[in-house]
């Protein structure tokens, strides 16, 4: 996959993406930095929780989840749970986007097979750089 | 391995961390400062950004109590090293300079009708959240914790952004462009 010298991949299918935040507003703003990255951006979806995420998952073709964990009716570590169980589900990339940036969560999340961890508050760039940087992983 | 576990934090430790999870949250989601604020300047803050009518309401003891246009925005925690809630207030308009500094919207602090009370709401209630994460990370860098979702009201009438706290409870007085914004820290109940 031919990449430009800052390292982003050019020539990469769209990314369709799956916000997971019970807020309305933090999930308008990790969908406006997403379309900032300068990675190709297809569907995004949004759900308020776990569960709402599920389906959409089963419904649609998602390749990256953000998801935040502290969520009603089911937080993001059931649904990371849940994800790994799935067949089908262990190629989509997964991001934490999290108030909790303890180490414990942290290596919780690595356990469930999170590409990145996000602490909010983040800068646009964290959110950014973590989708050029997993979408340029995957693409290898 | 087993973390080893923080020391508990000081009530000092607590504020400062407090203040530092404050401003870090302003500067990266919201992009803005926060000043802290002594109580004799908090105090007129309060009173700029009040109405007249409601100043005078206040004044009144025969008066009905009157209601201020301000918020509450509070998030409950369970940590390894402490359980409580955090309290924030704020006047409506900050919320709504707030939210609409959060989504990138140019929003002058008295336009109301571009950042409507849903959004408005929702996006204090994240602000608190991610204020109180922030704070517990800083406190207890090993230590995971549980926050509740938030609960966002207006303020009830009769309620009085200058009242003491009790000697359990933790205040801070801050100031955001100008107006004012007051922080509790309380420790659940035994």
């Amino acid at each position: 996959m031919p990449e430009n010298p800052s390292g982003v991949v050019k020539s990469m299918q769209p990314v369709n993406v799956l916000i997971v935040d019970d807020s309305a507003t933090m999930r308008m703003v990790i969908r406006r930095v997403i379309d900032l990255a300068e990675v190709p951006i297809g569907t995004v979806y949004e759900a308020t929780n776990g569960l709402e995420a599920i389906r959409i998952l089963e419904a649609s073709s998602v390749h990256a989840v953000f998801t935040d964990i502290n969520m009603p009716v089911m937080s993001g570590y059931d649904l990371l749970d849940e994800m790994a169980r799935r067949k089908g589900w262990s190629d989509i990339l997964l991001v934490v986007v999290s108030t909790d940036g303890s180490r414990l969560r942290r290596e919780e999340a690595r356990e469930l097979n999170v590409h990145a961890y996000i602490q909010k508050p983040f800068r646009p760039e964290a959110v950014r750089n973590a989708l050029s940087r997993i979408a340029n992983a995957d693409a290898r | 391995m087993p973390y080893r576990e923080s020391p508990m934090p000081t009530p000092a430790e607590a504020d400062d961390a407090l203040y530092v999870a404050l401003l870090q949250v302003c500067d990266r989601t919201f992009f803005t400062l926060v000043e802290s604020c002594e109580p004799s300047r908090f105090a007129a803050l309060v009173k700029s950004a009040s109405s007249d009518a409601a100043l005078e309401d206040a004044a009144d003891e025969g008066a009905e109590p009157h209601q201020l246009d301000w918020l509450t925005a509070s998030v409950t925690f369970e940590g390894t090293f402490s359980s409580g809630g955090l309290e924030i207030f704020l006047p409506a308009r900050l919320a709504r300079w707030l939210v609409a500094s959060m989504l990138g919207v140019a929003l002058q602090l008295d336009d109301g009708d571009l950042i409507d009370q849903q959004q408005t709401f929702d996006g204090i209630g994240e602000f608190a959240n991610i204020v109180c994460g922030s704070w517990l990370t800083e406190l207890g860098r090993n230590q995971a914790f549980n926050l509740g979702t938030p609960a966002v009201a207006r303020v009830p009438a009769g309620w009085n952004p200058l009242a003491e706290v009790n000697n359990k409870e933790r205040r801070q007085l801050v100031c955001i462009n100008e107006l004012p914004m007051r922080l509790v820290v309380r420790p659940a109940a035994d």
